[in-house]
């Protein structure tokens, strides 16, 4: 490779390469939404509260956070020790989490005087500050002022902030919280007190002081509230640093099955425990716990498993985290085997879905195991229905008949439906969904009879819709845009594609345009897109007038409704004839298009010797030709070509405005709104008109030869040439041979005649010298001589 | 024919290379969270004697909600360092940490806070001031760009003004410098360890192999290299823990001690031990068939890696630092040893 040679790769290497990057980032910086990566029907929030982060997607640690979360149980707990109406849930939540110390020094030290004592408007408006404020609940408002203290020990609101050595100031605080807790008579404000302590020796890496101060201050209390499982995870921990880390995951384990709040803690720290489940079964006390340890670590497994979940349920077929543990198992399924299989249909009638999995695309050798997966999941889900134990049989029986639709056993799901039908409103709306699914996929065709119903359907999951702000689009957990999602869904892979497939392009367009408007992308392309970029003028023409007509079904009605309004028609109509070369018939389309509307360029009739330079306004070039202009321009060369002879200029011009309206010219932007640098010609070309000419510029070739052979100017001859030979080089296919694909570089048909018959004119000398194929051709003519 | 020979004379002393005098300088890490003022630690540092002390006063992770950078395991002092102690503080960065920070505007607020942190627990370090400060972050050719001007930033941070900065390179930067790049600093530290794939099955030494690392030097990489490079070797072992074949991890606290128990593990190659039985050790559950491969770095290889690094000579008396100073594992090397090692390269 010479040096220029070595240039023009590096700058097409670097045009291909920040292409790419342009690519993903208009594409959202390239990242995948963790909460919308794969088609899923399937609502994780019906059953499984508590368990949220929990919920599936592998591309997070975490799904949601816990609901109760540990400061709602706080502050609940703090409402329920008040045991007074006048003391607001809110008012608790401000006092604890948002007031700072000095209020709440005041409020004990008043409380402690009992005096009366003069606060702020806003201190005097909280219910719960007032309370502390009696002198009857001293205790309580010393207590959270000295949490208060502890909490700038404990937590570092500024990770970037130097706090140094904390260990005098946390003993200082343990010894003050000591006396402290020697006042205290009431036992609920005692518990806390002996929280912050045991917290402040574990913070002190004091573990087996950590462990004795629990084994006595919280080993005999039989609660099982926030505050005692806190302690809990405080001796877990301590045991981990003492090397019992089996001890540390079944106390974990104890955590996690008793506050969702402390789920995550608790999950994490058995992680770090290097334990499995069976591991701590010899501490479980009963299989209840046991059930509970199953699924803790199941939790960690983002691969199709049924052995947790069947395990988990003979232990404890009550257990609560079953429906979680089952819907992950769906949600996997979904992933793994569904959504691919989706892609693949869709793939098969020309619609690229974009989804991808970890298998990189569907393989029916691979996916045998996610069928017997599929079906012994559904086997499992059936008995455990059968035998009716689970705590939430509804969402079993649903989880069954969408198991069989996953499975494409649509009469299994339907006999599913019918047999068990269902009360409780959140599973009644996944049943729905489910059985409109059912009933979509059974469709062979779309007709006007189905569509009535479909419209009822989507008028119902109208009313499921989760209001999307104007500055959110995705990064959504389904808890806000599951129907949403499920919605889009259905539009853009079932209802979509049905009409692709049956070569309705009308209602595809109409079915894309409802479903770009509700903002979550409509895969493979929106309304807009196929408008402007996919439709043939026929079938733009066909929509064109059905936009217009009068006589419209209410499911036509409803989706016209949402239909993009400002998309101009016309346009579209015209650049699709310009896009199969039929400039008359894009002509008048054109016409009725006002010209500040229309693409329009300054070089089109510019021959270009290179593949280089943008279409603007030069000193020679200063007029701007529309592209109706173009088109009457084009429609009248032709007619002359029509009479002979046809002079060298007529032809030349043809072919350059054929030439700069391609891939390649400076004029693409006249028939496509986008130019990805990625794309080039390809074998695939050929069987599509548009994409032939727009890739191969055969027709530009053609001209640029005729214009040849009519001049009689050597010079204007050899330019002709040269541009032909331009458009050969376009077509030449790619080859992996990179050695073959550059021979037939090479030996373009037109550098014979231009090197023997031409090598004397100013043009050859001038494109010798920038093109290294031709110096190529011409080198290893020479050595064969 | 006197011209030839004169010639000839003056050609043979222009070949020649004066000999470089080098005076390399012991040092050590210290690498844990707290400085505890352990009696063999100290001993170590005040005999071998270091002539600095490298700190690592914090690292720097994507956070795990955020994925925003933030410190973790801040160093503290439970008792004060030696007085005049030189010290030199290191900050660890995680390479993912880069791939947050793509605008200026990011970048200049990482630049501001970590300099600002390091600023403030500098404050209570020994010696007179800090000369150098030491940057550590296994780069990639991908994040070398936002990495290079962190560094370019930092020189420009007044608390940088007149002090040194070094960042650590790896063996595979040394190899691959052309696509690794070279980080804008004033120096280099050569890390000679951690140089095979701790992460692979098999019979084989991660932390210190002098075939692997004569292939990565080469005979001229590192006397070319175009920053002057200090040297740092290893003093640690540990055990790594395979499962079916797959990583699982590094067992810090089961040793040759509990290896040598032939009840629990059954010995294989040149340094695999398998388990024999479901074992729960020193508080980790081996489970029955997994292998245990245990990395150690002695004083004869030691002196080999050294032997093997010294013959590439830069114009340039390297510190050589010992990694690290941990009581644990300072007992497997004599303190007379260490000097030894560190001669080697003068």
């Amino acid at each position: 490779m010479n040096y220029k040679k070595f240039i023009a790769f590096s700058i097409s290497f670097l045009a291909v390469f920040f292409g790419n990057i342009i690519y993903i980032l208009s594409c959202g910086g390239g990242e995948i939404d963790p909460y919308d990566y794969y088609i899923s029907y399937f609502n994780a929030y019906t059953k499984g509260q508590g368990y949220e982060p929990f919920y599936f997607t592998s591309l997070s640690n975490y799904y949601d956070n816990a609901t109760p979360d540990e400061a709602t149980v706080n502050v609940q707990d703090w409402r329920n020790y008040a045991d007074d109406k006048s003391v607001s849930i809110d008012d608790i939540y401000r006092y604890i989490y948002q007031y700072d110390r000095e209020q709440m020094a005041q409020i004990a030290d008043c409380s402690a005087k009992g005096q009366t004592c003069a606060f702020a408007d806003s201190v005097r408006s909280n219910s719960f500050a007032m309370y502390l404020a009696n002198p009857k609940h001293t205790d309580a408002a010393r207590y959270l002022l000295f949490a208060k203290d502890c909490e700038k020990v404990v937590y570092n609101p500024d990770p970037w902030s130097d706090r140094g050595n904390l260990t005098p100031e946390m003993t200082a605080l343990y010894d003050q919280g000591k006396g402290l807790l020697a006042g205290v008579k009431d036992k609920d404000i005692a518990q806390r007190y002996k929280f912050q302590l045991l917290r402040l020796t574990h913070y002190r890496k004091l573990y087996k002081e950590t462990v004795e101060a629990f084994d006595k201050d919280f080993g005999k209390a039989g609660s099982n509230n926030l505050i005692y499982n806190k302690a809990l995870a405080l001796k877990a921990g301590a045991l981990y640093h003492l090397d019992d880390s089996v001890n540390a995951a079944y106390l974990f384990s104890k955590v996690f099955a008793a506050e969702p709040g402390l789920r995550e803690m608790a999950f994490l720290n058995v992680r770090w425990t290097n334990t499995a489940a069976t591991d701590i079964f010899a501490l479980c006390r009963n299989n209840k716990e046991k059930a509970n340890a199953v699924a803790l670590y199941s939790f960690q497994s983002p691969f199709v498993d049924l052995t947790p979940l069947r395990m988990a349920y003979q232990l404890d077929p009550a257990a609560p985290a079953l429906s979680p543990m089952l819907t992950r198992e769906i949600n996997k399924l979904e992933s793994e085997f569904f959504t691919p299989r989706v892609a693949k249909a869709a793939d098969s009638i020309g619609l690229d879905l974009g989804y991808y999995s970890y298998m990189d695309y569907y393989d029916e050798t691979k996916g045998i195991n996610y069928r017997d997966s599929a079906l012994a999941l559904q086997r499992f889900a059936d008995e455990a229905v059968q035998k009716g134990k689970v705590q939430d049989l509804d969402f079993w029986k649903v989880s069954a008949a969408y198991i069989a639709f996953i499975r494409k056993d649509l009469s299994g799901a339907k006999s599913r439906l019918e047999k068990y039908p269902v009360q409780d409103p959140a599973i009644k709306d996944q049943w729905e969904l489910v059985n409109l699914l059912v009933t979509l996929n059974e469709q062979k065709q779309l007709d006007q009879a189905y569509e009535a119903k479909l419209l009822g359907s989507l008028k119902w999951m109208e009313t499921k819709l989760g209001k999307l702000n104007q500055d959110e689009y995705w990064y959504n957990s389904d808890k806000k845009l599951f129907f949403n999602k499920a919605m889009r869904n259905i539009l853009a892979t079932i209802i979509a594609p049905a009409y692709h497939k049956q070569g309705d392009y009308t209602k595809e367009a109409l079915v894309r345009g409802r479903c770009d408007s509700l903002r979550l992308g409509t895969s493979p392309y929106g309304a807009e897109d196929m408008v402007e970029n996919q439709m043939s003028a026929e079938q733009l023409i066909a929509l064109h007038t059905f936009l217009k007509s009068e006589n419209k079904t209410a499911y036509e009605k409803y989706l016209v409704s949402h239909f993009p309004k400002d998309l101009n028609m016309e346009l579209a109509i015209g650049i699709a004839y310009m896009r199969v070369s039929n400039f008359t018939a894009a002509l008048p389309w054109l016409k009725k298009v006002p010209t500040a509307a229309q693409p329009a360029s300054y070089q089109i009739w510019v021959d270009q010797l290179q593949d280089f330079g943008e279409d603007t306004a030069t000193a020679k070039h200063r007029t701007l030709i529309t592209a109706s202009q173009f088109c009457e321009e084009m429609v009248r060369l032709l007619g002359l070509t029509k009479k002979k002879p046809v002079s060298a200029a007529v032809y030349h011009k043809i072919a350059t405005g054929l030439f700069n309206i391609s891939y390649y010219g400076k004029t693409w932007f006249m028939l496509k709104e986008f130019r990805p640098s990625t794309l080039w010609y390809t074998a695939k070309c050929e069987k599509d008109p548009f994409e032939r000419q727009y890739f191969g510029v055969y027709d530009a070739e053609i001209f640029y030869t005729k214009a040849a052979q009519a001049s009689t100017d050597k010079e204007f001859k050899a330019r002709c040439l040269f541009l032909a030979a331009r458009c050969a080089q376009k077509h030449v296919p790619d080859n992996e041979d990179d050695k073959l694909y550059y021979l037939s570089l090479v030996r373009n048909r037109y550098f014979p005649v231009l090197a023997s018959n031409y090598n004397q004119t100013a043009l050859y000398r001038k494109v010798y010298d920038q093109c290294s194929y031709l110096q190529d051709y011409v080198i290893e003519s020479r050595k064969k001589k | 024919m006197r011209l030839f020979l004169l010639i000839c004379i003056t050609l043979l002393f222009a070949s020649c290379h004066p000999a470089v005098e080098r005076h390399p300088e012991p040092a050590f890490y210290f690498w844990k969270q707290s400085w505890t003022g352990n009696p063999v630690e100290l001993q170590y540092l005040r005999q071998l004697p270091a002539q600095k002390l490298y700190i690592k006063m914090f690292d720097v992770t994507p956070d795990a909600v955020s994925g925003k950078p933030i410190p973790v395991a801040v160093f503290n002092q439970q008792v004060p360092l030696p007085a005049e102690q030189p010290v030199v503080p290191v900050v660890f960065i995680m390479n993912e940490v880069w791939a947050q920070l793509k605008d200026s505007l990011a970048m200049a607020d990482f630049t501001g806070k970590t300099t600002r942190l390091l600023e403030s627990l500098t404050k209570t370090l020994p010696g007179k001031s800090i000369s150098e400060i030491q940057i550590d972050c296994d780069w990639t050719q991908t994040s070398s760009s936002p990495y290079f001007n962190y560094l370019t930033k930092l020189k420009e941070q007044p608390f940088f003004k007149g002090k040194t900065i070094s960042a650590t390179i790896r063996m595979h930067q040394v190899k691959y410098r052309t696509s690794s790049g070279t980080p804008p600093v004033d120096k280099g530290l050569l890390m000679c360890y951690n140089m095979g794939d701790l992460r692979k099955a098999g019979d084989h030494n991660s932390i210190l192999d002098l075939e692997t690392m004569k292939a990565y030097i080469g005979s001229d990489r590192i006397s070319n290299y175009p920053l002057p490079l200090d040297i740092a070797l290893p003093l640690f072992n540990w055990t790594v823990l395979f499962e079916q074949g797959q990583y699982k991890g590094i067992l810090r606290n089961i040793g040759e001690t509990e290896l040598s128990n032939h009840e629990l593990f059954i010995p294989q190659g040149k340094q695999l031990f398998v388990v024999k039985n479901d074992t729960l050790i020193n508080g980790y559950l081996l489970r029955k068939g997994s292998e245990l491969r245990r990395e150690i770095t002695n004083v004869k290889l030691l002196k080999s890696a050294a032997n093997l690094l010294a013959e590439q000579k830069q114009d340039y008396s390297p510190t050589i630092i010992f990694y690290h100073l941990d009581a644990a594992t300072l007992k497997n090397y004599p303190l007379h040893e260490l000097q030894e090692i560190y001669r080697l390269f003068n």
